[in-house]
């Protein structure tokens, strides 16, 4: 059950403007509060039960969007997520799955990734090519993404498209068929996008020894699109183990947005989702606090660009926990605007860098709290180290951040908040994320709820905890020197080898 | 990090604003009066409004030798005005939590901006402000150059932009359209504050000038606003860009050296005719069939069934005088030339046996529901309506694209195909690394004559500074966009060429 209160809701509704008139009386399923949306919510069981839908009960209510999004549960654990609008008039579907390159084991790394290509390759009654051909009719562009809590997958179709995209889905979801010559295709596919997003890419080399600096052998220290050599040995029995194990119902949520009927949505869900076994997932890394650094460890490396990036890392907190949000409004006050404190001292002031940028990660894992620098041709990685230390220094001494910062930071949060709720699929997104890395629908209001509600002194208490401690990562990347001369295909000798642990 | 299937696919959406019958070289229109041309694309929800501002003239105008003129006029307009510092202007601006992107091509600049609906007023005001009085400072011009010195070194790191760049400009050598938009090394040191103030005189007037809104403000808000903050604009006839000619020089092929890359990227185009033209609806249902969508033969073939690439796709990319076919592709460097004799001899056979009835049902009805699916928003159907406006379309040419498509039979089709596909000048820039790729190229099926320079050396090579390192069989000439001394054309709003690259980079 969710009780929140409504006075809550109604303050989050006055910050960001998410709550129609009307809507934001109450949310909580139980009855004792009552409002528009849990009122249709409840008629809608009814409906369902009296049309002969069994087998699947509402959880939650929340204000969201334009109207209000709900979560309902199916016997076999998989969840439905409706929101409905009158505005799109077209709908977004996802599949979001509690699956993502953290639950990999060692020398597995990149399966969820791989898997995720290999989903659109057909199943028993759908032969390769079949799927994207149905959703390119109506004009849509299946795709998907893979991140360390999650994969997803996402279309955008006509209203109209919704029960066949729903069929489809459900049946890759458990009638995948793979050819070894369709696995060795896409294998190769990925091999290539590797080589083309980090191999050949200065920024995702950097990222993946910032990640493995920072995070070791745990889960989130190897990449998501994994290391060349795992991925080389893949085998379709690996993948399918991968698949049976971790694509089963209680991992996964089917989310629906736009111009939609929810009644009819949750009929459709319910016969195609219904049908499935619950089969028990797999375990997953349990989260912990604990900072896994105690000491700064640097890694410095040459890479083949134009200009040297700085990567910094401070191992953080997961999303739910309460100094979360209080870092990701520090991120945005320090990188999030070209009058911004960092943007000024390293762009404008000390003109090292010609971009920087700053980041909590939104993990279910405790995650890190990033500084990315890409400095000017010419200048030193260990310049901007230098300039972002004496300036971190200064934001836990003397000149922490203030409420004008922290206002201008929320304006620019809720401004971006609104571009990504614009689109049914960016509704979907928000959704789908929050359902995957957060306990309940409900912690998205309650994020920025919390934010309205920070104060200078919360967030600097927060970066003193988190940002204050020695254990951090630093990765130094400089370009080699223009007058080294190298034979094709050299290796600098402290680059560490792309793609390999 | 968020790794993706595959790239979603060209769906020429820019392509189908472009096919409007409109004449091209039009007589120049008279100055429609005191106000800008306003476009309002209304949506209640959620409370957020984008701004877009075009202003007609791009790249193709910057004189010979100051290359880059445009992209650094337009982003130092936005770095101080004569009543504000650019600290001041841009510590307005994130007070509202507003952002502005500039995006500048050959035919024009855009300016793309938004803010929660209670600031649109000021955001209006702000725009308004650097728009008509930019300040020009010499301190802040010389910033703005740095950082456009340093993007231009960064563009090396990123091999696909690099080849999409070298593209360009290989492609369109010797027109004025080839020139780089983002200038050189040289060129860019060569402009002048005085230079700039000058071309901002030229440009800003009340018919060069297009403001569009949406999302939650309505028309006669937006109006309202437009009036106050743009009634003071010149009104004069605007200026003109340049024609862009046909190439037809035979098969070309620029491959850029990167030694130590594993991973190769491609691009391989043609032009064909106007967007304007009658055919030109048929080459986007054809373009559909080759390389559109995730089934279309170049992803089908390439990438499905031999896993050659992550991306491969083509683009028909419209022009007001000529448009530009293009096919990417990214491979293995190992798998290139096969895969680049692989969608060579796909388009040799579109050329040759053209389309099926069945593929061309599917192509229409790709078209037609992505146009439809990709209006959801009101930013998006904004950057639509105001691209076709921006290339001298009425909104009646518009709103016919959909039905104009519908109309396209296999006939005209294949009469197309046989008529304007004209692979036998085909160009191709290839990044990689020479020394393993430049002897198949010129021994590849694909019957190239193959150009290599340094990657360092792409950037500069249209505008004579390049460095060609190695040669076979011909060195790479430094060739002047423009004859020395001479002058672009004196510009005109209605004879702009495409703006279909008018997105800001995210």
């Amino acid at each position: 059950m969710i009780a929140r209160s409504a006075v809550a809701l109604l303050a989050l509704g006055a910050l960001v403007g998410l709550v129609p008139a009307g809507a934001a009386e109450a949310d909580s399923v139980d009855g004792t509060t009552g409002s528009v949306a849990q009122a249709a919510a409840q008629t809608r069981a009814a409906q369902l039960a009296a049309a002969g839908v069994r087998g699947i009960a509402l959880v939650e209510v929340v204000p969201f969007g334009p109207g209000s999004a709900e979560r309902w549960r199916l016997d076999n654990g998989l969840q439905a997520i409706v929101a409905a609008d009158d505005a799109a008039g077209v709908a977004a579907v996802h599949i979001w799955l509690k699956v993502g390159s953290a639950d990999e084991g060692p020398t597995k790394t990149g399966l969820a990734h791989l898997l995720e290509h290999l989903m659109f390759k057909g199943t028993r009654t759908r032969p390769a090519g079949t799927y994207d051909r149905e959703l390119e009719a109506y004009g849509a562009s299946a795709n998907a993404a893979t991140w360390v809590d999650w994969t997803m997958y996402h279309q955008v179709v006509p209203p109209a498209a919704v029960p066949l995209v729903l069929q489809m889905e459900a049946d890759r979801f458990v009638h995948l068929n793979l050819t070894l010559a369709g696995v060795k295709s896409e294998l190769a596919v990925v091999q290539n996008e590797r080589r083309e997003t980090v191999d050949s890419d200065p920024d995702g080399l950097v990222a993946e020894h910032l990640g493995r600096l920072l995070h070791g052998t745990g889960p989130y220290g190897h990449p998501v699109i994994g290391w060349a050599a795992d991925l080389a040995a893949h085998k379709r029995d690996d993948v399918m183990a991968f698949y049976r194990q971790r694509y089963v119902p209680g991992n996964a949520a089917v989310v629906v947005t736009g111009t939609v009927e929810p009644t009819a949505i949750l009929t459709e869900v319910a016969k195609t989702f219904g049908a499935i076994a619950a089969l028990p997932a797999a375990e997953r890394p349990k989260p912990t606090t604990a900072a896994p650094l105690a000491t700064e460890v640097r890694q410095s490396v040459t890479i083949e660009a134009s200009a040297a990036r700085l990567a910094v890392a401070w191992p953080t907190v997961p999303r739910d926990h309460p100094d979360a949000v209080a870092l990701e409004l520090l991120a945005e006050a320090l990188c999030g605007a070209e009058s911004s404190r960092l943007d000024r001292l390293l762009i404008d002031d000390r003109r090292l860098a010609s971009g920087v940028s700053c980041q909590q990660d939104g993990t279910r894992l405790p995650g890190a709290f990033d500084i990315w620098v890409t400095l000017r041709p010419g200048r030193k990685s260990e310049e901007a180290l230098a300039a972002v230390d004496a300036a971190m220094a200064a934001l836990l001494g003397a000149q922490p951040p203030t409420a004008e910062e922290l206002n201008l930071a929320r304006v620019r949060s809720t401004t971006g908040l609104y571009r990504q709720l614009a689109s049914a699929d960016g509704r979907a997104d928000v959704l789908g994320q929050t359902w995957a890395v957060c306990a309940s629908l409900a912690d998205h209001a309650a994020w920025w709820q919390r934010m309205a509600q920070l104060t200078p002194a919360d967030v600097s208490a927060a970066a003193k905890r988190w940002l204050g401690r020695p254990g951090r990562a630093v990765v130094l990347a400089n370009p080699a020197p223009p007058s080294v001369s190298r034979k094709p295909g050299a290796r600098e000798s402290r680059q560490v080898a792309a793609g390999t642990p | 990090m968020t790794t993706w299937r595959r790239l979603i696919a060209s769906l020429g959406l820019a392509a189908l604003v472009m096919a409007g019958p409109r004449p091209i070289n039009a007589a120049p229109k008279p100055p429609r009066g005191a106000m800008p041309e306003t476009l309002v694309v209304h949506r209640p929800w959620p409370p957020l409004v984008s701004v877009r501002v075009f202003i007609g003239g791009g790249s193709s105008l910057d004189p010979p030798g100051k290359e880059g003129q445009t992209l650094l006029g337009w982003t130092s307009v936005l770095r101080g005005t004569k009543d504000r510092s650019r600290q001041q202007w841009q510590a307005a601006l994130d007070a509202i939590g507003a952002q502005v992107e500039v995006a500048v091509d050959k035919s024009g600049a855009m300016l793309v901006a938004d803010a929660a609906a209670d600031h649109v007023e000021a955001l209006v005001r702000l725009l308004a402000e650097a728009l008509q009085s930019p300040r020009f400072d010499p301190e802040e011009v010389a910033a703005q150059r740095e950082e456009l010195l340093a993007d231009l070194q960064h563009l090396a790191d990123d091999d696909g932009a690099l080849c999409d760049d070298a593209l360009g400009r290989y492609l369109y050598r010797g027109q004025a359209v080839g020139r780089p938009a983002q200038g050189s090394v040289a060129s860019l040191q060569a402009i002048a504050p005085t230079e700039l103030a000058a071309w901002h005189a030229r440009q800003v007037t009340v018919s060069n000038l297009w403001v569009g809104f949406a999302g939650a403000i309505d028309a006669k808000r937006a109006h309202e606003l437009v009036k106050a903050a743009f009634g003071g604009l010149p009104n004069r006839a605007a200026p003109r860009a340049v024609a862009v000619k046909g190439v037809t020089e035979g098969r070309r092929l620029l491959l850029v050296d990167k030694p130590r890359r594993g991973q190769t990227q491609m691009a391989v185009a043609l032009t064909t005719v106007a967007a304007s033209a009658r055919e030109f609806t048929a080459l986007l249902v054809a373009n559909a069939v080759l390389g559109g969508p995730f089934t279309s033969r170049v992803s089908r073939d390439v990438r499905q069934l031999r896993g050659w690439a992550y991306h491969a796709e083509t683009t028909l990319a419209p022009g007001m005088h000529t448009s530009t076919w293009v096919a990417t592709l990214g491979s293995a460097t190992a798998d290139a030339v096969p895969a680049l004799e692989l969608v060579v001899k796909l388009w040799e056979e579109l050329g040759r046996h053209g389309v099926t009835p069945a593929e061309l049902q599917f192509a229409k009805n790709w078209l037609l529901g992505a146009h439809k699916l990709s209006q959801e928003t009101a930013a998006a159907e904004l950057a639509y309506q105001m691209r076709g406006r921006a290339l001298g379309m009425e909104p009646a040419d518009i709103a016919a694209i959909p039905a104009r498509i519908a109309a396209v039979d296999l006939k005209t089709v294949q009469r197309t195909l046989k008529e304007r596909l004209r692979p036998e000048h085909l160009v191709a820039v290839v990044t990689g690394p020479a020394r393993q790729l430049r002897d198949k190229l010129a021994d590849s099926l694909c019957q190239f004559t193959v150009e290599t320079i340094a990657a360092d050396g792409a950037p500069e090579t249209t505008t004579g500074a390049g460095r060609a390192v190695t040669s076979k069989p011909l060195a790479v000439e430094a060739t002047p966009t423009t004859a020395p001394g001479e002058e672009p054309e004196e510009p005109d709003v209605d004879d702009v060429d495409d703006g279909a690259d008018l997105e800001p980079a995210p």
